[in-house]
């Protein structure tokens, strides 16, 4: 399938600024990356704060200048076809907000007429989005006076009301609940789900990628290291948690895993062990043949938190 | 350029000033100080003059002409500063909205709010001193088109600092127009100010359209060539304030329009 958005050795750096009171250092945000985003992808962009994620999408909309590389959406030029392009593009962010005094319908109206939405439907496009966001009882409250969930949803129901072929969601789910941020997700993918649009997304919430994103790229200091699916990334971490209540000889289990130098936490009886996938037949076999006896066990796979971690530590 | 973003544009700010009560004061309250401090002062300067000059309408019209100019300047940085201090700069300029049209947008709702603020003047002016209401238009339409080019100019050249410095720049937008005040002799003759002084006044556009409107009104000379000439400088101010600020804010995309609101 052919790319809609494709990036070539893109790179960012900010060099230091003229004034030498204010004077900075060089620094690589976006160090030569390359990806690219197919039709209907969710395309998650992980990495930790400064890693380069949100100066990305901010040269994928042209309110920065790439030092160099090149961006195409659709084949074209993002360089020279940016207005063109960004009618098809749309954005939200967790970071930004619409003007706080106007009404949420107000500043959807005000939007759809920068997309050139027609007259004669934009009063239906905009009372469909606000009902499928869950707004419709908000549309007449300022911007302003919205909880950051109601608010979130109104920065995605905006990005969502051209219609758009590809959505750039920069860490949507920032500063939101837990359970905002849940129904935030469920919205993406409902909408992703009925438009069949492309998006890529940003986030150092390794689970919400992981259910998100049918590829993730991870950003680590501007470079990316990995670009894979967050299925396969889990996969290549082989180390596996083993929960196991205690209920006889504690003591020699820890001299066991001691001994063999296996990691482990504990917290009253409950065990926490840390073991390659393929010893942990072995290490039960252990734990029997030394009759230590356990009530209850599970096993926790590795997950995409796991690899992260393990990337973070081998820095 | 599609009008239909120019008028967005328009819709966006209209909207936050017709819902925002400090707005709606700002753009009564200091007019009506105005035209009341001026017109009795012109009244005062008139009981003491032995002459046939009407000094409560120069100093009316001197007034609703600087008003033009500074409010003009103010509301064209206000738009952009408004942007920053609600966060949505890279909201509004991640939308297909071309900067040509974002300006044409902003000098169309100065033009719609100095408009508005001129016609109140005028009823308050004509509720307070009599002065009559086609006489006022008639000055009002030989003077104010150049002078609201001047505000318009100032305010983009106050913009091309907001854009490189982010908004620990933006009182400039309000010190700046009052700044050229003194310099383009609103309120009094140019030659009451030292020679040196007059020598800058004289670059500077809204110089010609109060000389002017001061000849036309105490000695009835034909105002044409300050007309032509404050109009030709306004242009020219205009063109070179709109082309720096397009050029800045281009250039501060290499730090990113984001770093603004920081």
């Amino acid at each position: 399938m052919s790319a809609i958005l494709r990036v070539e050795n893109l790179t960012k750096i900010f060099k230091p600024g003229f004034w030498p009171l204010f004077k900075s250092h060089q620094f690589t945000a976006v160090n030569k990356i390359s990806f690219s985003l197919i039709k209907g992808e969710i395309l998650g962009f992980l990495g930790t704060n400064g890693a380069g994620k949100t100066t990305t999408i901010q040269m994928l909309l042209g309110t920065l200048h790439p030092t160099s590389g090149s961006i195409f959406y659709f084949d074209k030029d993002f360089a020279t076809n940016r207005i063109e392009i960004l009618k098809r593009v749309s954005y939200a962010s967790g970071y930004d907000k619409l003007p706080a005094r106007l009404t949420v319908r107000e500043n959807l109206d005000v939007i759809a007429r920068m997309y050139n939405v027609p007259a004669a439907e934009r009063d239906n496009r905009i009372d469909a989005i606000l009902k499928s966001f869950g707004l419709w009882n908000l549309r007449n409250k300022e911007t302003g006076s919205l909880s950051a969930g109601q608010s979130t949803r109104t920065t995605l129901a905006k990005a969502f009301i051209s219609n758009p072929d590809i959505v750039l969601l920069d860490e949507p789910t920032a500063s939101l609940d837990p359970e905002s941020a849940q129904e935030v997700r469920n919205f993406i993918l409902q909408q992703q789900r009925e438009r069949h649009v492309s998006i890529l997304f940003t986030s150092h919430n390794m689970a919400e990628v992981a259910h998100m994103c049918d590829r993730v790229l991870i950003l680590k200091q501007g470079t990316i290291i990995a670009d894979n699916t967050p299925e396969e990334l889990a996969r290549s971490v082989s180390l596996a948690r083993v929960h196991l209540i205690i209920t006889h000889r504690l003591d020699a289990l820890v001299t066991y895993l001691n001994q063999q130098a296996i990691p482990y936490q504990i917290k009253t009886h409950e065990v926490e062990i840390e073991v390659d996938e393929k010893a942990i037949a072995l290490l039960l076999a252990d734990l029997a043949s030394r009759n230590i006896v356990y009530s209850q066990i599970s096993i926790d796979k590795p997950t995409l938190e796991d690899y992260f971690l393990n990337i973070a530590k081998s820095e | 350029m599609e009008f239909t973003h120019c008028w967005a544009v328009v819709l966006r700010h209209a909207r936050l000033w017709m819902r925002d009560v400090n707005l709606i004061l700002v753009t009564l309250y200091w007019p009506l100080l105005d035209v009341l401090i001026w017109g009795f002062i012109g009244s005062w300067m008139q009981r003491n003059q032995n002459t046939s000059a009407d000094y409560t309408a120069i100093c009316l019209f001197a007034i609703l002409l600087w008003q033009t100019t500074a409010r003009s300047s103010i509301i064209v940085a206000s738009t952009f500063i408004e942007e920053i201090m609600a966060n949505n700069l890279v909201n509004l300029f991640s939308l297909p909205l071309r900067i040509s049209e974002w300006i044409s947008g902003v000098i169309l709702f100065s033009s719609i709010l100095i408009s508005f603020t001129n016609l109140y003047c005028m009823g308050l002016i004509y509720l307070f001193y009599n002065i009559p209401v086609f006489k006022m238009l008639w000055v009002t339409l030989l003077f104010a088109p150049p002078l609201f080019l001047s505000g318009i100019a100032l305010g983009f050249f106050c913009l091309q600092i907001i854009v490189s410095l982010g908004k620990r720049a933006q009182e400039l937008a309000f010190i700046l127009s009052w700044f050229f005040a003194p310099l383009c002799g609103a309120f009094y003759p140019l030659d009451i100010l030292p020679e040196w002084i007059q020598q800058i006044s004289y670059c500077f556009p809204m110089a010609y359209a109060f000389e002017g409107m001061r000849n036309y009104m105490i000695h009835s000379i034909n105002p044409a060539n300050y007309i032509i000439i404050s109009y030709a400088l306004s242009a020219v101010y205009l063109a070179v304030a709109v082309a720096l600020f397009i050029f800045f804010f281009n250039r501060t995309k290499i730090k990113g329009l984001a770093r603004l609101s920081d």
